[in-house]
């Protein structure tokens, strides 16, 4: 390939290449539980709610400054939201101090109602538990208020159910503390988030898999740690370089040869 | 002798316009990043407590990153007009990073103070991408569309300095390996040798700034893809530390190219300085592992390899260049003006920062100063009383040159009391809130650190007569700049 043909290819292909990035298809949301770290002290909206008693209540005015538990469910799902908040109630009774804390199912299903979510709170055995809400709220509140805590859920028309994922988020002071992913809720899972909402540190992992190019790899059965193929990537700003430096002397010397020779040529004999 | 590049077809007059350009705008950009240090000891200090602290973290980051990239491009403007006499850098290319600054400094200054970014300097991984509402995603997305833009305009433009200097000499003349060969031809200048080993220290800073930028993007673009958290913290002080430390490499070449036109005594490269320019190349690569002493994960043969760079590094670079200043200064009929002090002064300071430098480098005091103001006590010692009084010394140098206006002796003395009063004493808060505990980033001190209020409220004085002497600094050389840029 000539050079000129090659030089204009090579920007080309650099110039597509975020293009090409932009355009390559979306991973499926659905493969992954939600990624707590990038919501984390997302600021939580006060939206307007009404509980199954029919009330009209701002969320801050249901909490009143207590830290927040809340989960998203919908009254037609034939799925996980059953499941999951009788796990949830299980293990809610097993919680040390059930009034410190205050919990929020709410609806993100347009169709549901407060007498929906009331028959859900019968249903579940929390219709009469002042620690408990049910509650339904404007789409476009449930669209905010899922956002910042980085819950979604897709309409799928042949199952004609929303596709969503069973989870609790921990709110403290109108921020994100705290994500509990999972169709099946421990007591001490929740004891956990519980802790962590009331102001405790409590150590959390990302999640494993998902990391590329890692530097190193520790092995906790023996201890050992091995390099891995991330440490690579620390050698190629030196490798880089080093070749750069050596092509741009290279060519340097070429250069300067053929101007000597150059100058030799024109010089008088 | 190596000869200066003396063919003349205006190249002269175009370069020293490109370079008196550069002068301008980081004439114009100090006094405004040095005001925002002020306004975060203001507001440590107690002051304006009104200002929500999303507003100290968006400062201090515009700060930090805005000195860094000010003396950086400060640095590579002046080291190109003095290799200009012995190599010719393309002046195009110079002007791609001068316009590539401008369009980061404006996507910075976006990011900062509109969207409130307030990921620090170092923008470390992953806070940029976790803002928790703090800022909004188009403000990170602005500051790596800066790095990206700055990064290949500087790349472009130290690629073009190494390329000039490749064309004139050969790699190992440039680097000096007859001088240790104990051959004295060919002659090749000090600033030669600095040169071409901090150039390929910032290409190679520039390439991990590459690497940080790809990965940023796969994750971004890949929603299953995570970065390791340890991998970008060394790739990002592999960049950061090596930009940093090169921008006072430059400094150093200054002082090498400039103060024997005050002493008198040529100041020629030697088997010393060549074996410690070259033992610079070497540990430079490795020097940055300091800045992960906290993180456990961190191989410990990593963490030896950080401390022995670390220690070692600053003997050739730092003690050569400190000794052979006062060889070449003692005894001989010092013309003491305001250029010759302030490269005097900026040696002596980097000394100083050294010191610190080299005592937070040591992984025991380390555990106990990381998180103190020590740590911005010693980077600002070499930066505001090492390298910026050189590179400001040889502003004036240029400027006293071009504009041929003679010196105020008074002024002169004005500008080195208050710049040297106000700038030590500014430092000694820190140092002395570092060792009394007191943490670095933080908005405002609780009741158990309150003594930092107090630290911060004296440096306010000193931050003024300190600010006082570079205004005065600013409006000498300013003027001499302007006229002699439309003269």
């Amino acid at each position: 390939m000539r050079p000129r043909a090659f030089r204009v290819t090579a920007a080309a292909a650099l110039l597509l290449l975020p293009l090409a990035a932009a355009a390559a298809p979306l991973p499926d949301r659905r493969a992954d539980p939600p990624d707590e770290e990038r919501v984390l002290n997302t600021a939580v909206p006060d939206v307007m709610l009404t509980t199954a008693a029919g009330e009209r209540v701002r969320l801050s005015e249901v909490v009143h400054g207590r830290p927040l538990l809340l989960g998203f469910v919908f009254t037609r799902c034939v799925g996980v939201c059953s499941p999951f908040l009788r796990s949830w109630r299980a293990a809610d009774a097993s919680v040390s101090h059930p009034s410190a804390f205050h919990r929020l199912v709410l609806s993100f299903d347009r169709r549901d109602s407060a007498a929906d979510m009331a028959a859900l709170a019968e249903h579940v055995g929390a219709a009469r538990d002042a620690n408990w809400t049910f509650a339904v709220a404007e789409a476009s509140d449930v669209e905010r208020l899922a956002k910042a805590i980085g819950f979604w859920y897709d309409w799928d028309e042949t199952n004609q159910q929303f596709d969503h994922p069973a989870m609790v988020a921990g709110i403290r002071d109108g921020r994100l503390v705290r994500l509990l992913v999972g169709g099946s809720i421990s007591s001490g899972r929740l004891d956990e988030l519980v802790r962590e909402v009331s102001g405790q540190f409590v150590a959390s992992y990302p999640l494993p898999g998902r990391v590329r190019f890692r530097c190193l790899q520790y092995d906790a059965a023996t201890g050992r740690v091995t390099l891995d193929w991330g440490f690579a990537l620390l050698l190629v700003p030196i490798a880089g370089t080093g070749v750069t430096t050596l092509v741009m002397f290279v060519a340097g010397a070429r250069l300067r040869r053929r101007a000597s020779t150059v100058r030799r040529r024109r010089a008088p004999s | 002798m190596t000869q200066a590049v003396t063919a003349d077809d205006g190249y002269s007059a175009r370069l020293t316009r490109l370079t008196l350009t550069w002068v301008l705008v980081a004439l114009v950009l100090f006094p405004i990043l040095a005001l925002l240090g002020f306004l975060m000891r203001v507001l440590q200090a107690g002051f304006f407590a009104a200002l929500p602290p999303e507003w100290f973290y968006a400062v201090m980051t515009l700060h930090g990153l805005g000195m860094v990239g000010l003396w950086f491009v400060a640095g590579m403007a002046g080291v190109s007009l003095l290799l200009a006499r012995y190599v010719r850098p393309t002046l195009a290319v110079s002007w791609i990073a001068f316009g590539a600054t401008l369009i980061g400094v404006a996507l910075l200054l976006a990011a900062t103070l509109v969207g409130r970014l307030g990921v620090g300097w170092y923008f470390l991984y992953p806070l940029p991408f976790h803002s928790g509402g703090t800022w909004p995603p188009w403000a990170t997305a602005s500051l790596f569309a800066a790095l990206a833009i700055m990064g290949v305009g500087w790349t472009l433009w130290a690629g073009d300095l190494l390329w000039a200097i490749a064309r004139r000499f050969r790699l190992s003349d440039a680097l000096g390996w007859q001088y240790l060969a104990g051959r004295e031809t060919p002659e090749v200048p000090p600033i030669i040798i600095i040169a071409t080993v901090s150039l390929i220290g910032v290409l190679a800073g520039l390439v991990a700034a590459v690497v940080i930028l790809v990965l940023v993007a796969l994750e971004g673009l890949n929603g299953t893809f995570t970065n390791d958290a340890l991998l970008i913290k060394n790739l990002t002080f592999y960049f950061g530390h090596m930009l940093v430390n090169i921008t006072m490499y430059f400094g150093v070449a200054m002082v090498y190219e400039i103060l024997p036109a005050y002493t008198g005594r040529p100041w020629k490269t030697n088997r010393l300085v060549a074996a410690a320019w070259n033992l610079v190349l070497l540990l430079v690569m490795f020097a940055y592992l300091h800045h992960l002493y906290m993180d456990f994960a961190q191989p410990q043969w990593l963490q030896v390899t950080g401390q022995i760079s670390s220690y070692l590094i600053s003997v050739p670079a730092a003690v050569v260049t400190i000794f052979s200043t006062l060889a070449l200064v003692s005894g001989s009929n010092m013309r003491w003006r305001l250029p010759s002090v302030l490269l005097y002064l900026g040696v002596m300071g980097w000394a100083i920062g050294g010191v610190a430098a080299v005592i937070d480098s040591t992984v025991m005091v380390n555990s106990r100063f990381h998180n103190t103001l020590w740590v911005p006590a010693h980077f600002h010692t070499y930066y505001v009383m090492g390298v910026v009084l050189m590179i400001l010394g040889t502003v004036f140098h240029v400027a006293a040159d071009l504009s041929k206006q003679p010196e105020s002796l008074a002024l002169t003395r004005t500008i080195v009391t208050t710049v040297g009063v106000g700038g030590y004493g500014f430092l000694l808060m820190f140092y002395l809130a570092g060792v009394a505990g007191v943490p670095r980033r933080y908005a405002t001190y609780p009741d158990e650190v309150a003594r930092g209020i107090t630290y911060a409220q004296v440096s306010l004085a000193f931050i003024t007569v300190l600010l006082l002497g570079v205004l005065l600094y600013i409006w000498d050389t300013g003027r001499r700049c302007v006229r002699a840029l439309f003269a």
